[in-house]
């Protein structure tokens, strides 16, 4: 078998060369390189602009804030100008103060339709402000942490495990059909059928190829945004976990077409799916159930808390992974064998 | 040490039968051919032996073992030459044989020495998207060298060949012969089959309707004569004679002597002659 | 001209024969229904809680206020779910005392959302007279950028048609019998830019339709598609000169795409001063052009100079890589 399989991911490799595979795995890595280390910035703010203005006597809310640290430009001199501005910003909300500083009373503008829970945020918000300038604001509350609270993360490395899952993880699911489909054209696997190869040895040959470009990849982009001061174990094992699954996965969609054609929607529309725990990523509180289905989701976690240790256990999201390689592996050889190693055509 | 019985196979899954009722045996080291037209069921039977297609009735026996019961271990002893070439368009041809050769347990032939075999040595590192048609077969037709099996299905292996590349891989077919090895040819080429086998089946409609040697089907179904072209008061004459009758004899051999003959052709049928007689349509 | 029809009724007939080229039409589109079904719920994110059975049920009515909230039987289920990946806080009762637990691995900017809330319920604090009222009618900045992700896509998409279509004529040789013909590779480049531009016009419109509605003005996404058909017969040239086969597209494609869409997208976070470096690029002055439109940016004098941006540079950039390719494709 050793043999056997040796000769087929060499013949792999040889293909990924000739079909300038390997060129999109460098070219992608450079590029997503320079977008990290470059375009991201380290520090961006993905809530909205707020805007204020104070009627009260004195305007000494606008006082006190700017004290406290806020840019002149967040206030507005007329109610007129503060309407313009945020009925025109994409995420924009204006604070309106009248009355007294002590017990002001607040109008808050917005542009788009938000619900309650919302307004009931950022009311809470505004009395917070109003509650500090004038010291009344409580804050007595018992927090407690599981762990240590982890340092704030720089934006740019933030980007790194989303693209270790999207663009890293997910080449095997793209390259197993690229390949399959190849061989169909080429007809080639009525040529392995009469040879003793097998099924297994038809599976591990594309999980090994492609694992094999998957850690240059992976290992790629890791060290020329991150680093290497990581637990390299554990990140080896995610890598190895999540792109062997994807490849499972992507060989278990691509048997049931005959070409490319067929395969795109659903293969594209399968990748857009898999992407959505991006979300959950960006907006750590998103996280309705439907998203923590989709394997994509644990992954990506864990690949933060590989960058960025909080001191969680990855055991579990191992373990985890592996019943799903097992699962897959066995759905896999099912269906390779039926529909490819047996199948009339 | 190939025996098949009672083989049928319908794509429909219905009485639509591709093949029916094809019994057949081959000796070790035989070659033995499937002739017939383009749909006659010859590819049919070739991949229901070699397990390309699954086996639907009947039975295939290699030395009394059931295809059905068979491990990979018996792909190691076959070759396989396709009718349409199936190689990695992006792979050069010497890499075509080097990563095939690598799924087998078995010994295998060394690469260049089968590109050289098929006269294809200098084109080893040219990549098989760029070869012609006739090219690709011959490629294809080493691959299936490449394991020194014990047993050769070839389907159409000179098609698409100029006659003297033909000549070569017909050549490379008696040595395997000769070497021991069991050969099970499909062709609609008549002149091939009665060239390389020693026993032919004409497939029609998916059943079998002679099975032969060429030459004893040639005898059964031929005419023992004679058709003599000779040139007469300056005019060319031809005449038949029949090799059983003495008194015609007798004035072949006075033709033979004293006139000027042109041409001498046997009249003894072809196979493609037999096969129109049996079933009333030609081979192409 | 007759060549250019020709050229055009050719390429439709084989494409609407392609299932790859009625799903890469269909798909934008579907996936512009996705968004609009699913959007609303990521635009009106509630914070999710989790507390524990025995809390007074008063807190509960008011956390939900703010929120989801999820309810447990033991401190310890509540403290395995706040372990979990996502940002969520527990509260739980210990001694009689209320506490709020979190992970420790939040972003600070989720427990500055948290803090106030919490704050709030479980102190007597002031709560003031706030109103609400809302001035104008956009649409989520989520939503915004969505809709020009997906119209960019649309332009790119509409060039990968013809690039498939170019990949074809290569694939088949086709392409050698249409250098031994009397088209020129000017006749080849318009036919194909008609083509790209119609498709994109198609998917760019009716995916903005089922994303914003009549929120937005048609007529500048119109102008601004048609603008962009340079920079959809580019990106055909590029993906029919890159790739020899539809397998290999799909490799020119992922590595083309993301750069096409993702370098504008860029520029939403770069300072000011680095968009002199996508300057030179069409699809950033598109970029440009859509954030007026669905993002309200900029003004409408500065939506026509980047309408015209647009139109320029990608006209050179075709002119420059249309000699290139006259020479790969054979063509005059």
């Amino acid at each position: 078998m050793g043999k056997k399989l040796s000769a087929l991911v060499k013949q792999n490799l040889t293909l990924c060369f000739r079909n300038s595979l390997i060129w999109v795995v460098l070219i992608s890595m450079i590029i997503i390189v320079l977008f990290v280390n470059f375009l991201v910035p380290r520090e961006y703010e993905t809530t909205g602009e707020n805007y204020y203005l104070d009627l009260t006597s004195g305007r000494s809310i606008e006082t006190h804030l700017k004290e406290l640290g806020m840019s002149s430009s967040s206030f507005m001199s007329d109610l007129e100008e503060l309407e313009g501005l945020v009925s025109e910003s994409s995420n924009a909300v204006g604070v309106v103060f009248t009355g007294e500083k002590e017990m002001p009373s607040v109008e808050v503008l917005y542009n788009f339709h938000i619900g309650p829970e919302q307004k009931n945020i950022i009311n809470v918000s505004i009395n917070k402000l109003v509650g500090t300038i004038n010291d009344t604001w409580q804050d007595d509350i018992n927090i407690s942490f599981l762990r240590d609270q982890a340092l704030p993360t720089p934006r740019h490395l933030a980007t790194v495990p989303v693209l270790l899952v999207f663009e890293v993880l997910i080449l095997g699911f793209l390259l197993v059909a690229v390949f399959l489909f190849q061989e169909k054209g080429d007809n080639v696997i009525r040529a392995y059928r009469v040879t003793p190869g097998g099924t297994h040895l038809y599976i591990l040959s594309k999980v090994v190829t492609f694992l094999l470009l998957g850690f240059v990849y992976a290992f790629g982009i890791l060290i020329f945004t991150y680093g290497v001061n990581l637990n390299i174990f554990n990140f080896i094992i995610l890598t190895f976990l999540g792109f062997i699954l994807y490849t499972l996965l992507g060989l278990i969609v691509a048997v049931f077409f005959e070409d490319i054609s067929g395969w795109f929607i659903v293969g594209i529309v399968l990748l857009t799916l898999n992407m959505i725990p991006a979300i959950s990523h960006q907006l750590p509180s998103f996280a309705p159930s439907f998203i923590t289905w989709v394997p994509s989701y644990h992954i990506i976690f864990g690949y933060d808390e590989i960058l960025f240790p909080t001191g969680k256990n990855l055991n579990p999201l191992f373990a985890s992974l592996l019943v799903q390689n097992i699962v897959a592996y066995i759905s896999c050889y099912l269906l390779v064998n039926k529909k490819i190693i047996k199948g009339v055509f | 040490m190939i025996k098949v019985s009672n083989l049928q196979h319908s794509y429909t899954n219905d009485n639509n039968y591709a093949v029916k009722d094809i019994n057949f045996e081959i000796a070790e080291g035989e070659i033995f051919g499937f002739l017939g037209p383009s749909g006659s069921g010859k590819s049919t039977v070739q991949n229901i032996m070699t397990g390309l297609l699954p086996l639907q009735k009947g039975d295939v026996l290699y030395n009394g073992e059931s295809l059905k019961n068979v491990s990979s271990s018996f792909y190691n002893q076959i070759g396989v030459s396709f009718e349409h070439p199936n190689l990695y368009s992006k792979l050069t041809a010497y890499e075509n044989l080097l990563y095939f050769a690598g799924l087998f347990d078995v010994p295998t032939e060394d690469p260049l020495k089968l590109l050289d075999m098929v006269g294809l040595r200098d084109s080893a590192k040219k990549k098989t998207a760029n070869f012609s048609k006739g090219m690709k077969q011959r490629l294809v037709f080493a691959r299936a060298l490449i394991n020194k099996p014990k047993i050769l299905f070839l389907d159409e292996p000179t098609s698409g060949l100029d006659p003297a590349t033909a000549n070569k891989v017909k050549e490379i077919i008696y040595q395997k012969k000769r070497e021991g090895c069991t050969i099970f040819l499909t062709t609609h080429n008549m002149v091939a089959a009665d060239e390389l086998c020693d026993r032919v089946a004409f497939l029609y409609n998916g059943t079998i309707v002679a099975m032969d040697s060429p030459r004893n089907l040639k005898l059964e179904f031929g005419q023992k004569s004679i058709l003599v072209e000779y040139r007469c008061d300056g005019e060319i004459k031809s005449k038949i004679f029949s090799l059983s009758n003495k008194e015609e004899l007798k004035d072949f051999n006075e033709i033979l002597s004293n006139q000027d003959v042109e041409t001498i052709h046997t009249q003894e049928a072809t196979l493609e002659q037999i096969f129109i007689k049996l079933t009333g349509r030609g081979l192409e | 001209m007759r060549k250019i029809i020709s050229i055009i009724k050719k390429d439709f007939a084989l494409s609407l024969r392609d299932n790859i080229v009625i799903y890469i039409i269909i798909a934008p589109l579907l996936l512009a229904l996705a968004i609009r079904m699913f959007l609303p719920s990521v635009d009106e994110i509630k914070l999710s809680f989790v507390m524990e059975e025995s809390i007074p049920s008063s807190y509960m009515e008011e956390i939900q206020k703010f929120g989801d909230v999820e309810v447990l039987p033991t401190t310890d289920a509540v403290i395995e779910r706040v372990g979990q990946s996502d940002a969520i806080p527990g509260i739980i009762l210990r001694d009689n005392v209320v506490k709020v637990i979190f992970e420790g691995n939040e972003p600070q900017s989720i427990l500055n959302s948290y803090t106030p809330i919490l704050e709030s319920i479980f102190n007597e604090n002031p709560q003031l007279n706030i109103t609400t009222r809302q001035v104008g009618e956009n649409q989520p900045i989520l939503y915004g950028v969505m809709t020009i992700i997906i119209v960019m896509t649309a332009i790119f998409l509409g060039g990968t048609v013809s690039g498939f279509n170019i990949i074809s004529e290569k694939d088949t040789n086709v392409i050698r019998s249409m250098a031994v013909s009397p088209l020129k590779m000017r006749d080849f480049v318009i036919a194909r830019g008609i083509i790209a531009t119609s498709i994109s016009v198609v998917i760019g419109l009716l995916s903005s339709l089922i994303l914003v509605g009549f929120a937005v003005d048609f007529s500048k996404v119109l102008l601004l598609l048609l603008a962009s058909s340079s920079m959809a017969v580019i990106i055909s040239l590029l993906i029919g000169r890159i790739a020899n086969n539809q397998i290999n597209s799909i490799a020119a494609i992922k590595v083309v795409m993301p750069v096409f869409i993702t370098l504008p997208l860029a520029s939403l976070f770069i300072p000011k001063v680095w968009h002199l470096v996508l300057y030179p690029l069409p699809n950033y002055w598109a970029f440009i052009g859509l954030q007026h439109i669905f993002l309200s940016e900029g003004s409408t004098s500065w939506f026509y100079i980047s309408i015209a941006m647009l139109f320029l540079i990608s006209n050179i950039y075709l002119v420059a890589i249309s000699k290139i390719m006259k020479k790969h494709f054979g063509l005059r």
